[in-house]
């Protein structure tokens, strides 16, 4: 490793953590701030005051009082969702740490972070739902509440929603959540709110949230790739595009550093901004913003000019060989006349039989090695080139000159990193920061395809995805009816303007969001606020008031993740299934989800399917053969906590065939459908090969550039999952409210000053903050951390700047970096 | 024995996992702090310095150091503040009268004063159980979770971190880790101010 410099840190640094602890509100003499006594939270019904306590609500120390410890998890969708130790004194979660497991001495697996830690304020938080609350005024003011009973409140809920059916069918009431839940039973997926949706064949509201590169993986297979994260520690490159993994994807950070110590391999980030992860990298590839498609697509011409594509891989693992027409669909049997298959099949794509000088179909077991990788033919009425041909026509588009012009990375640096991306000791993150823009979803395919052209691709340590497979779980339980039609949330305000979705009556008057603030979380605030207005009836299930509980009419409070019973399935970055133990009686009147969903399913004549209590539950969803083998059904997780699903260095698929058409990983897709399947008609050329599409906003050549030339990003960082820890207490007293990153230059040009009130604005909204002096931020662009509700800022809300007109159809994806706007200091009116 | 720390800060990024611990374990009060991290950079926490795109930053999660030559200690002016047996400096709280002086002695502002009386969100108390007590007109500072220890664990700020960045153990020890990434000469390393001549246990990798 090279040598470096010790660094010495003199005065400067001595004045500046003056400055940075003074800013924190600690001076010198550790003044404190404020005596404002938010009130604190404490809840009735649980036994109070077991532990000798002195007045000022200390434990007095001269005796360890009894103490009990569970272990729960996070359970927000940070992919990592870590187990916790929890210390509960007198019925009161009082501490957490991070959980060791009994077979990871080296404790390669044992997380938590920051945010976990400030489940202790979530908890006790001042402004969690206690109870049951109606909506007392009009949608139109700051909304005003009623205590109401649960029965009341079910009630209510059951008496609209029963109403809204009768009037125009089950399909007239909708769930909608976001991210932000990932326990099995109480969840976003697969729990008791996905049985509720079945149950009343409820329409599903889709959430635009990291479709683009969600939907593109759906269609070429790429979700059936995946290795552990620790196969990466072997690697002699990782490449982060796009990822400020040191903030938020810190399991790889930790990985990728350990694997530079122990055998140099190479860090590098691609990132238009000098994030922690880019200034500690070894290379920092800077990119214009929403170009990443034409890198992806240079990378690609590098390597087939330079011949360091795999042939053997792509013709017998990938698409690489089928035929194209000139349409830009596949060639498959039914358009040579033949009937589709009887058993539902795909009707087979073909391929050129080199050997035989015809086009033949291909099935799973071809012998591929007569396959053509490269030619044009006529095959019956259709002119018809190679899916390779086809990428490689896509690809030379983009020299390295032109590639340049577009992303402001220079030909040397492009050439480099296409040898690396070839590597097959290169580890390609992709996570997730390149994917906020319009032009996303043609990205996803473009880096993909990189990794599959150059054999890089189901193979053990070589995915695009470092996550371990899903623990088992029967899937039967939640199988208690179909859901009603899926709305893409970008089609949400058409839904409600019109009543129909691509010809499809859709009728939505009534709404319940559950595992998600779908306002704080999603695009063009301003169509969503609309679309919720519009509705009938809103019921918000939450833990704490949140920007969506503002368009409720109920409010039903759901109890903390550390007051319920539930499981964390094995899966994304830990390998062990485990139980998350109920620590805590639920605060208020607040209640588990199960019980929330059993009360409003009996409600609505469904208790059937709602029967019993949530360990009955858990013991039903893990009921299976697959987890009676590993010794993890729920029983077991009450005795044992943790159950090793996966080992390390796991690797799917294990005989690396796709579970794709084929067992091929595709680049191209044919006839791409969309996210949701709506019936929207798409045309294939804009979705079947990776692109560079020129339409994102941030762009030098939209129109709206010169009008906002500042590009505005919010993106994920360590302070914060989504929306979940930006209320908590300890966040305030390091970050009392919400920042604006900006580049000196840009904020000196318009005569703001750091540290002071900057006004945000575009054509749909504003928003003001404080300005934050960066040099570390890419000139022209403005970073904001995601996260903050509404009441934190002077004035405005960042999600409003963004819009839905910058989704692409296929993938509903939320375009959340995808946002021009001026600046300017901001005047108190 | 003379316990110390050592801390990557190749890996660190400052996300305040380390310091949201200690003020849970220890049950520190409204905008008390005993750990918080630095940012050496711009000229406000989490900004780089240079100019885009050749950029600094590095994060500094910084308490007490449990300096050999401690300056609060040849301050303290009642014996309030001392070294103990493992090399620790620790505050016996009986003994401060709130004066201060450690406070304008420490050149890394780590020490904390309670001006008024102490301050929380809730009405239970977190943390440890036998967590150091909080009043008006006392001085607290990182302990190395000295209770924590007397059961056999690590301070609370080394499991906190995901990114495994810091280690613990006993300088003295030339076979425990803290000594041993030391010694390798694997990793060049720094301390806080050398100028002060204070000597402090808390290393930081680079």
């Amino acid at each position: 490793m090279a040598k470096r410099i010790i660094h010495k840190i003199g005065g400067h640094m001595v004045s500046e953590m003056l400055t940075t602890a003074a800013s924190s509100g600690i001076t010198r003499r550790g003044f404190i701030k404020g005596a404002a006594a938010t009130s604190a939270l404490v809840a009735a019904g649980t036994s109070v005051g077991c532990a000798p306590q002195q007045e000022n609500g200390q434990v007095d120390t001269n005796q360890p009082p009894e103490e009990h410890h569970y272990i729960n998890s996070c359970h927000g969708n940070c992919s990592r969702n870590c187990a916790w130790d929890i210390t509960v004194r007198d019925g009161y979660i009082v501490n957490c740490a991070p959980y060791e497991y009994e077979d990871d001495p080296e404790a390669l697996h044992r997380g938590g972070c920051w945010k976990g830690f400030l489940n202790i304020n979530r908890i006790y938080d001042a402004n969690r739902l206690k109870y049951p609350m109606k909506r007392i005024n009009s949608k139109e003011e700051e909304p005003q509440w009623e205590q109401i009973s649960w029965d009341e409140a079910i009630d209510l809920l059951g008496s609209k929603w029963k109403g809204i059916v009768d009037e125009v069918g089950p399909t007239g009431f909708a769930m909608y959540h976001t991210y932000g839940s990932t326990a099995m039973l109480s969840g976003q997926a697969g729990s008791c709110w996905t049985k509720l949706v079945n149950a009343t064949g409820a329409s599903e509201i889709l959430t635009g949230g990291d479709m683009a590169t969600i939907r593109a993986m759906q269609l070429d297979s790429a979700l059936s790739c995946s290795s552990a994260p620790e196969t990466m520690l072997d690697a002699s490159a990782i490449i982060f595009w796009g990822c400020n993994a040191a903030e938020t994807q810190w399991l790889f950070w930790r990985h990728a550093c350990e694997a530079r110590r122990q055998h140099g391999c190479k860090i590098i980030t691609i990132d238009p901004n000098s994030t922690i992860t880019a200034i500690h990298s070894d290379q920092h590839i800077v990119i214009k913003p929403a170009t990443d498609g034409a890198l992806a697509l240079a990378v690609l011409n590098q390597i087939f000019e330079n011949g360091l594509q795999d042939d053997d891989f792509m013709r017998s693992r990938t698409c690489a060989p089928y035929l194209v027409k000139e349409d830009g669909t596949l060639l498959r049997a039914i358009d040579l006349g033949e009937p589709a298959p009887e058993n539902g099949a795909q009707s087979p794509v073909y391929a050129w039989n080199e050997v035989e000088g015809k086009a033949v179909p291909v099935g799973p077991e071809s012998d591929s090695t007569v396959f053509s990788l490269s030619g044009s033919h006529n095959v019956g009425d259709f002119a018809v080139k190679t899916a390779l041909d086809a990428l490689k026509e896509r690809a030379s588009l983009y020299s390295l000159e032109r590639a340049e012009e577009i992303t402001g990375i220079s030909a040397d640096v492009i050439i480099e990193l296409a040898k690396v991306c070839a590597s097959s000791e290169t580890v390609l993150i992709k996570t997730n920061g390149f994917a906020h823009y319009a032009n996303s979803y043609q990205v996803t395919l473009g880096m993909d395809a990189i990794r599959m052209v150059t054999g890089n691709f189901g193979k053990p340590g070589l995915s695009n995805r470092y996550v371990y497979g899903s623990g088992p779980v029967n899937a039967e339980w939640v199988n208690v009816g179909k859901p009603g039609p899926s709305v893409p949330d970008a089609q949400l305000l058409h839904v409600m303007e019109t009543g129909e979705l691509g010809g499809a009556k859709i009728p939505i008057k009534g709404m319940l969001t559950y595992a998600g603030n779908v306002i704080g979380g999603t695009a063009d605030r301003i169509a969503m606020e609309d679309a919720l207005k519009k509705l009938d009836f809103l019921c918000v299930v939450e833990i704490r008031m949140t920007d969506t509980c503002k368009y409720a009419d109920l409010l039903l409070p759901a109890c903390h993740w550390w007051e319920r019973n539930d499981v964390m399935s094995a899966g994304n970055y830990t390998p062990y299934t485990r139980i998350a133990e109920k620590a805590a009686d639920p605060q208020f009147e607040s209640l588990p989800d199960w019980e929330i969903c059993q009360k409003i399913a009996q409600k609505l004549d469904l208790g059937e399917y709602f029967q019993g209590s949530d360990v009955d539950q858990l013991n039903a969803m893990l009921d299976c053969d697959a987890n009676r083998e590993l010794g993890c059904t729920y029983g077991d997780l009450q005795e044992k906590k943790a159950v090793r699903v996966f080992e390390n260095n796991y690797s799917l698929p294990a005989d690396g065939v796709s579970s794709g058409e084929n067992g091929r990983w595709n680049f191209f897709i044919d006839r791409p459908t969309p996210y949701g399947n709506w019936d929207v008609t798409l045309n294939p050329q804009d979705f079947n090969l990776p692109d560079f599409v020129e339409n994102a906003e941030v762009l030098e050549s939209h129109p709206l550039a010169q009008k906002y030339p500042l590009i505005f990003m919010t993106p994920h960082t360590k302070y914060g999952t989504q929306t979940t820890f930006h209320h908590a207490e300890f966040l305030h007293e390091l970050l009392p409210e919400p920042e604006i990153h900006v580049n000196p230059a840009d904020a000196e040009k318009r005569g703001v000053a750091d540290g002071e009130y900057m006004r945000l604005f575009n054509d749909r909204s504003e928003v003001v903050a404080r300005a934050k002096f960066d040099q570390g931020i890419m000139p022209g662009v403005l970073v904001m951390y995601h996260g903050w509700a509404e009441e934190y800022f002077k004035k405005g809300h960042y999600q409003r700047l963004s819009s839905f007109d910058n989704t692409d159809l296929c993938s509903n994806n939320a375009a959340y970096f995808d946002v021009r706007v001026e600046a300017e200091p901001y005047e108190e009116e | 024995m003379r316990y110390g720390m050592v801390i990557d800060t190749e890996l660190c990024a400052g996300c305040n996992a380390c310091a949201v611990a200690c003020k849970i374990n220890n049950n520190l009060p409204k905008e008390v702090w005993w750990n918080s991290v630095v940012t050496e950079g711009g000229a406000t926490r989490d900004t780089a310095s240079g100019e885009w795109p050749n950029n600094s930053m590095r994060f500094f999660p910084k308490a007490c150091q449990h300096c050999r030559k401690p300056l609060c200690v040849a301050q303290c002016s009642t014996g309030a503040t001392y070294v103990a047996d493992d090399g620790t400096v620790q505050i016996d709280a009986e003994k401060c009268d709130g004066c201060g002086a450690c406070i304008e002695a420490c050149p890394y502002d780590v020490r904390v004063l309670v001006q008024n009386d102490p301050e929380y969100y809730q009405e239970v108390a977190l943390g440890q159980w036998d967590a150091p007590k909080h009043s008006a007109g006392k001085v607290g500072k990182c302990t190395l979770c000295a209770n924590i220890r007397e059961r056999g664990g690590d301070p609370a700020c080394v499991k906190a971190c995901n990114l495994h960045a810091r280690v613990f153990g006993d300088l003295d020890d030339p076979e425990s880790e803290v000594s041993r990434i030391l010694a390798s000469g694997e990793r060049e390393y720094m301390r806080l101010l050398e100028e002060e001549s204070t000597e402090p246990n808390v290393y930081y990798l680079m």
